[in-house]
């Protein structure tokens, strides 16, 4: 299977960072084929909503940055997992900056789908996804919900589903095998 | 009243967000007159300094938090402004947080997960929860006449939020319509779209640019 694994941590938090290692060293062990992208070590800009991506350069988003190569392996991968710490009960910054320059890999025309108005597909396929968080101290049952609940709309966008959702509490070991049997 | 507005649009000066806040904030100023000293700031030109814009926030009484919805939720530059709010956590207590969000979606329920999450923050934050005004299909909320029956809504929940430091419900629930879309008006639209205004919208900007026949491209297909 292939995965690309989004690191959207702001620093070598210690924990986290060693918890993802030691998951993608028993993933490739799995013989899957993991492509990682440590979001801070990249430059991201934030989508303007100029929609150049859908009139412009079909596809493409005409500010180029290191997101395109995030959309390419995305694209061409089984499964998509967004990783990060949660901070004041989300997701990071830099991880919600390479989503929304994710535009470009649908259409702007509408669909239904899930019984809702979305973005037509551009590809034939899309990676499923996956969440793996890091709790705060003071993360509790509805924060998960609220994040979970996010990301399954994210799914739906995305014209995929979201086949899991974790934190880093687990053995690395065990969320590879989950990962990989999903 | 210190109001501060913060325009967590990226598209900035030119967005559907500042208008939509800008149309609210006329309500305002029509029921409190001179008794409102105002700041509106377009978090696109001050994200470089974000500090500046926390130490407003700091001195405010309220807050109204202005953004589109970006693949579900926030942008990423304003989850970067709530970030850099983690040191003023528990300092903001007697602060109001008010939100109003849009989409281009015509169903508003699209905005009901980021809402929900807006309203956590304010708590785990220590600002009280002023309410989130949430309406969709408002990407053309530029091009709208200012008689609009929506945009005249928005100046009527100013004014009575001016009056009663209350977001009026049932004026919120008029904004929010249609909620849902029944499915079988949906499929309707949707299948008369080619020809319709949703389709056209988009093709006649890529015909403009001289790409429409590459619409259906796939730049990253191996």
């Amino acid at each position: 299977m292939k995965i690309t694994i989004l690191n959207g941590a702001f620093e070598d938090s210690g924990t986290f960072e060693e918890f993802l290692e030691r998951l993608i060293e028993s993933l490739s062990k799995m013989k899957n084929k993991i492509q990682y992208f440590k979001l801070r070590d990249l430059e991201i800009k934030q989508c303007m909503g100029c929609f150049g991506c859908w009139v412009e350069t079909p596809g493409e988003c005409i500010v180029p940055d290191d997101t395109v190569k995030i959309r390419r392996a995305a694209v061409n991968s089984d499964l998509l997992i967004f990783a990060s710490p949660l901070i004041l009960g989300f997701t990071t910054s830099i991880l919600k900056k390479a989503i929304d320059k994710m535009i470009p890999i649908v259409h702007p025309y509408f669909t239904i789908r899930a019984g809702e108005i979305h973005h037509k597909k551009r590809y034939k396929t899309y990676p499923l996804l996956g969440v793996l968080i890091e709790k705060e101290i003071d993360t509790d049952k509805e924060d998960l919900e609220i994040v979970r609940a996010i990301y399954e709309r994210v799914a739906i966008e995305m014209a995929t589903s979201l086949v899991f959702f974790d934190s880093d509490e687990k053995p690395p070991e065990e969320v590879a095998y989950a990962i990989t049997n999903h | 009243m210190r109001l501060l507005i913060i325009n967590g649009s990226p598209r900035g000066s030119r967005s559907n967000s500042l208008v939509i806040a800008n149309h609210f904030l006329r309500g305002i100023k029509a029921s409190l007159q001179n008794n409102l000293q105002l700041e509106v700031l377009n978090l696109i030109e001050e994200h470089a300094i974000l500090s500046d814009v926390t130490e407003k926030i700091a001195v405010a009484d309220k807050v109204l938090f202005a953004f589109p919805l970006y693949v579900d939720s926030m942008p990423g530059l304003v989850m970067e402004l709530f970030e850099s709010l983690y040191n003023l956590k528990g300092k903001l207590s007697g602060k109001e947080f008010l939100f109003s969000i849009q989409c281009g979606f015509p169903e508003t329920l699209n905005l009901r997960f980021v809402e929900r999450y807006l309203q956590k923050l304010a708590g785990r934050l220590g600002a009280d929860y002023g309410g989130c005004i949430s309406r969709g299909g408002m990407e053309g909320a530029r091009f709208l006449s200012e008689d609009s029956e929506v945009l005249q809504r928005y100046r009527e929940l100013g004014e009575i939020y001016g009056k009663t430091g209350k977001l009026d419900k049932d004026l919120l629930g008029k904004i929010a319509h249609p909620e849902r879309i029944p499915l079988a008006a949906k499929a309707i639209a949707l299948a008369l779209s080619p020809a319709g205004i949703f389709d056209k919208y988009w093709n006649r900007q890529l015909k403009a640019n001289g790409v429409y026949k590459r619409r259906n491209d796939r730049p990253y297909e191996e």
